[in-house]
């Protein structure tokens, strides 16, 4: 058995191994960030709000080279890009072009992020993990743009996979229930929110440090790189999909 | 009812209608009944398309305009109401044709995301906001948009193409629930089919052709008239007027997960 084959604590999974979170108009960097740290990680958390620097590829990578001096070359990667205002309802046919393009703009964050992780991983493998809201399995009224960039940010993710996966790169796609995404997306139902949820198995939706964090340290740990391109639900059992 | 008429008198305008999948779609929608309006690029492929659609008895006209323009796309939405007295259904079968060509995901450049981005993205949108209210005045209205299961399974050849084509899912998915209570049904169509492109380079790399073909339950790629073009007819008439969201696969099996 070779060191990298021993058991690991479920508490220590990424002992001795650096991650970056690197989370785009969205809450949840830090506290998903605080979990990588209870799984024994050192964390960089690299963030940004809506207008700053994910809008372009230079400030990605800039963002990204001031956190490897901190922490050091990534193991793991977690991003998810979604600006606020891609998260308020609205009717497609009366948004206009700058409105639809926001989802251009969260698929090309992810781009940048996916093309900054490859750079520090290329000669040493490692796991990255994009993060998206539930919603974008089903879809939902008055989100075109927010499902469409988010089901785009899912495909882009099995490309990645399937073409870094022979560089030891994993590469997945993580759901989280619509509120622990967004606060605003709340009790959002595909059909709008007066409907309420779905009804939700766990009875209850996975939170970031107890819950999702540690399934975020499995894919960034040894016993988790044989997972890639896949697309994890972790809406507590809501819809079930595939 | 003549049953192979199953859009007589329906008014459809089709994007990237010159060739390929998007000619095919046109010239089976003309023999089902319906006004064609091809929306192309260049004007001699419109007409050529055209000709042959009257050439069996049908109707239709020619656009001039880029996908991804919504003043000219706008134009385009006009002709076909202007001259047919309405819109029933718009297909969103554009590309550039960069799509087709392989690229490593860590070389692509804001350039290469934007050649196709505007158009496959870009002119789903603008086509949907154009065609709306048309769509909804419409007893029949369906928009459809031409997806790939490039987009399903995340192909590793171009991860731009991979990327919007999935995305492409997602704006089916919820168009159709915001467009529903309108009585507009929204498709996704997912198709293989063998087109002028794909042609020159299998006959350029015949040994490629062979092992891609022995991917396909059915052994061979799609017909764009016969097989993808007929299907949407059948997707956009009334006999699947109950179907919504979906992004339907015309693959010949390919990708059956």
């Amino acid at each position: 058995m070779t060191a990298a084959d021993a058991p690991q604590s479920a508490t220590t999974v990424l002992a001795g191994r650096s991650a970056m979170v690197a989370v785009s108009g969205l809450d949840f960097g830090a506290v998903l960030a605080g979990g990588l740290e209870a799984a024994g990680a050192r964390v960089a958390l690299i963030g940004d709000d809506d207008a700053a620097g994910f809008a372009s590829r230079a400030a990605v990578d800039r963002a990204f080279e001031a956190a490897v001096a901190r922490v050091g070359i990534p193991d793991l990667v977690v991003h998810a890009a979604a600006a606020r205002a891609l998260r308020q309802p609205a009717k497609l046919a009366a948004m206009d072009e700058v409105e639809f393009q926001r989802a251009d703009r969260a698929l090309r964050a992810t781009l940048y992020c996916l093309q900054a992780a490859h750079r520090q991983m290329a000669g040493r493998g490692g796991a990255i993990v994009v993060v998206g809201p539930a919603m974008s399995l089903v879809g939902a009224r008055d989100f075109v743009p927010l499902v469409t960039a988010s089901e785009g940010q899912r495909s882009l993710v099995k490309s990645a996979a399937r073409q870094w996966g022979h560089l030891g790169i994993s590469v997945n796609w993580l759901a989280a229930a619509n509120e622990r995404y967004a606060g605003e997306l709340e009790g959002m139902a595909p059909e709008g929110p007066e409907l309420g949820p779905p009804p939700c198995a766990l009875g209850r939706r996975p939170g970031w440090a107890a819950d999702i964090a540690p399934v975020v340290a499995f894919l960034g740990s040894a016993a988790g790189r044989s997972v890639t391109g896949a697309s994890i639900n972790l809406d507590g059992g809501d819809w079930m999909t595939p | 009812m003549n049953p192979f008429k199953m859009l007589e008198g329906r008014t459809v305008i089709i994007t990237g209608a010159g060739t390929g999948i998007g000619e095919g779609i046109a010239l089976a929608m003309g023999a089902a009944g319906a006004n064609v309006v091809l929306v192309v690029r260049r004007r001699e492929a419109g007409e050529a398309v055209l000709a042959k659609i009257v050439a069996e008895g049908g109707r239709g006209a020619v656009a001039m305009a880029d996908a991804a323009s919504m003043t000219q796309m706008a134009a385009a939405v006009d002709l076909a109401v202007k001259t047919f007295g309405g819109l029933d259904i718009a297909v969103h079968n554009a590309n550039n044709p960069a799509s087709a060509m392989p690229v490593a995901l860590d070389a692509v450049t804001d350039a290469d995301w934007e050649a196709q981005a505007g158009v496959a993205h870009g002119g789903a949108f603008i086509l949907a906001k154009l065609a709306h209210p048309h769509l909804k005045r419409s007893a029949h209205g369906c928009y459809v948009l031409l997806a790939s299961a490039f987009g399903l399974h995340g192909a590793a050849m171009n991860p731009i193409y991979s990327a919007l084509k999935g995305a492409d899912r997602g704006f089916v998915k919820s168009l159709a629930r915001e467009w529903g209570p309108d009585g507009i049904c929204v498709h996704g169509v997912a198709p293989a089919a063998a087109t002028p492109p794909t042609e020159v380079f299998f006959n350029q790399h015949p040994q490629i052709r062979d092992q891609f073909l022995a991917n396909f339950p059915l052994g061979r790629m799609g017909r764009p008239r016969e097989d993808i073009g007929a299907a949407v007819v059948a997707l956009c008439s009334d006999r699947y007027a109950y179907i919504t969201g979906q992004t339907v696969r015309m693959d010949g099996g390919l990708f059956t997960a």
